[in-house]
């Protein structure tokens, strides 16, 4: 065989091999230890033994994946990496909504609680035209753009002024 | 001990949270400096580096300087280099590329099970397009998990992707000037390809899903180079109120072809944090370098000190820092050591330090295998219950990349 179709077959078949490979997701845990430790329970009640699911969507945690108690946890202070936060949190919704709290005793996950109705915004990503800002942001761009657009030119003035300069000193 | 258990908790969280972050990689070698390249221009379609598509010179670099060559003196790129490993000939004004790279991660968190699993990092296409003086760039790719601020979708996991898209103008003949408008990556540090450095992550600067939409300048002149971009905001983030407006800038002198120094600012405002979800002004100040002190070796080195003010929640005075050696003992082999300083200033916390040795083989045109391990010593900060402490992990990164 050619040696440069048996290197681009090689190459093509591990190519192939790259786009077939499977992707699966994580599985992490943060915060179960300071619910525990707040509530004095003596292991995570809501979805074990991980506990992520008390507060994500999904074991992986990260930007967008905040369930309702999450949110809620959220609107009340719980900020990442900040455990003590998580337990004043705790704290305010004992007092605001007592029942979510007794569902995180009994072992019932919360976020099934028709009480756990956060107010506080979350973000959404991807393009969409529902939602959009007030139209700030193009605006913002075309007059950032002028400005730019500007300075180049001043640049570009000044550059041409020192390269004719450059040339006539040469002549001479 | 329950302080230890948070923390390793605490410390399997930010691992999964890298690593689902970790979905993607860009092409940035800047240890190409080695080879008397202290800008990016001839090389890249981003004339700061790091994403989008290669120019024909780049792709010929590549060939040449980039991967191993088994021997082989010819002073000729082959033909292979090109788009699809030469099989689809372009025109000059038109160049396209991609990226795919996977791999399989193995973390060990003391007292917790170890975690493997593979990684889909990167699947983009992109291309850039230069008529006359105009130019116009952009990129789709497809993200099984994380990287929601650069989604086009909205679903929670397989999203499409857009990175960069930008419109712009080279104001003069060489694309010394570019002025340009869009998305674009923020100018800030150095354009490394690990992205998840905590000096990319803190200043949140990274080449894969904090680019911003704004308008910049590009500016290059002897020694000189450097771009400053107005931002206003992320489009691909709603409400408007979590979007972030502000500058961002980096300036790079190269005194001689194998040293460059620079530094970089940053200020932001946004009404509520993408992370905090409360008003924060954030600002990220730091030099970098990057020096070959001999031809086989390049250094690079950057601190920044980032600084947060979240309304009702305090400030947050943090830095992270890195520095890194290359070493190319024979073409297409790399060997690196990298060491990390951090600490993101919460109240209470310790400075977190970890260490990388890192391989590198280019072994084929447009191919790379790479291997990472990490060991991390991570600071918790202190609670109510318990003092401060330290979690240790190990970690190991097996990556395939093929660009096309």
């Amino acid at each position: 065989m050619d040696r440069r179709l048996l290197l681009f077959t090689t190459q093509a078949l591990v190519m192939g091999v790259t786009l077939a490979w499977p992707a699966t997701g994580s599985a992490s845990a943060s915060f179960p230890s300071v619910v525990e430790s707040a509530l004095n329970l003596t292991t995570i009640t809501v979805d074990p033994p991980l506990g992520c699911k008390l507060c994500h969507t999904s074991d992986s945690g990260g930007l967008g994946t905040l369930s309702r108690f999450g949110t809620l946890m959220k609107q009340y202070g719980a900020m990442p990496g900040a455990n003590q936060s998580v337990v004043q949190a705790l704290m305010l919704v004992e007092q605001s909504d007592k029942a979510l709290i007794d569902d995180i005793k009994a072992g019932r996950d919360p976020n099934a609680d028709e009480s756990a109705a956060p107010s506080l915004p979350s973000p959404q990503y991807g393009c969409s035209t529902v939602g959009r800002s007030t139209g700030a942001g193009p605006a913002w761009i075309a007059a950032a753009l002028t400005a730019l657009l500007a300075l180049g030119r001043v640049v570009r003035k000044a550059k041409t002024r020192e390269d004719s300069q450059g040339d006539g000193e040469t002549g001479s | 001990m329950r302080a230890s258990r948070i923390g390793r908790r605490a410390v399997a969280l930010a691992a999964g949270v890298v690593f689902v972050l970790l979905t993607s990689r860009a092409s940035a070698y800047p240890w190409m400096i080695r080879h008397g390249y202290t800008g990016c221009t001839p090389c890249h379609t981003d004339p700061s580096g790091g994403a989008g598509a290669l120019t024909e010179y780049g792709r010929a670099q590549s060939d040449l300087l980039l991967r191993m060559r088994y021997g082989s003196t010819s002073e000729e790129a082959d033909r292979t280099a090109g788009l699809l490993w030469g099989i689809a000939p372009l025109p000059e004004q038109l160049r396209l590329g991609g990226d795919f790279r996977e791999a399989y991660f193995s973390n060990k968190v003391e007292g917790v099970p170890v975690q493997q699993q593979f990684l889909t990092m990167r699947a983009d296409v992109y291309g850039d397009i230069k008529v006359g003086r105009f130019r116009a760039a952009g990129s789709l790719g497809y993200v099984p998990q994380g990287d929601l601020t650069a989604s086009l979708t909205s679903a929670p996991n397989d999203n499409l992707v857009s990175r960069e898209h930008w419109l712009g103008v080279e104001l003069d003949d060489e694309g010394a000037f570019l002025v340009r408008a869009g998305r674009l990556t923020v100018p800030f540090g150095l354009r490394m390809i690990e992205h998840n450095l905590w000096a990319r992550t803190l200043t949140r600067t990274d080449l894969d899903a904090t680019q911003q939409y704004g308008a910049s300048l590009y500016f290059s002149r002897e020694q000189i180079r450097g771009e400053v971009m107005g931002i206003v905001g992320n489009f691909q983030v709603r409400p408007d109120e979590f979007r972030e407006r502000g500058y961002s800038i980096y300036v790079e002198y190269a005194p001689m072809t194998n040293m460059a120094v620079g530094v970089s600012s940053l200020f932001t405002r946004a009404t509520r944090d993408i992370i905090y979800s409360v008003t924060d002004y954030r600002y990220a100040n730091g030099p970098f370098v990057r020096y070959s002190p001999v031809g086989q070796l390049v250094l690079f080195a950057e601190a920044d000190w980032v600084y947060q003010s979240l309304t009702w929640n305090g400030h947050r005075s943090g830095y992270a820092a890195f520095v890194q050696g290359d070493y190319e003992p024979t073409q297409g082999l790399h060997l690196m050591v990298t060491a990390e300083a951090m600490n993101r200033g919460a109240s209470g916390e310790p400075s977190s330090l970890d260490g990388w040795l890192s391989a590198v083989w280019f072994f084929l045109p447009h191919m790379d295998l790479r291997l990472d391990g990490i060991y991390s010593s991570v600071g918790v900060p202190a609670t109510s219950a318990s003092p401060s402490t330290h979690t240790n992990a190990t970690s190991w990164l097996a990556q395939f990349h093929v660009f096309l």
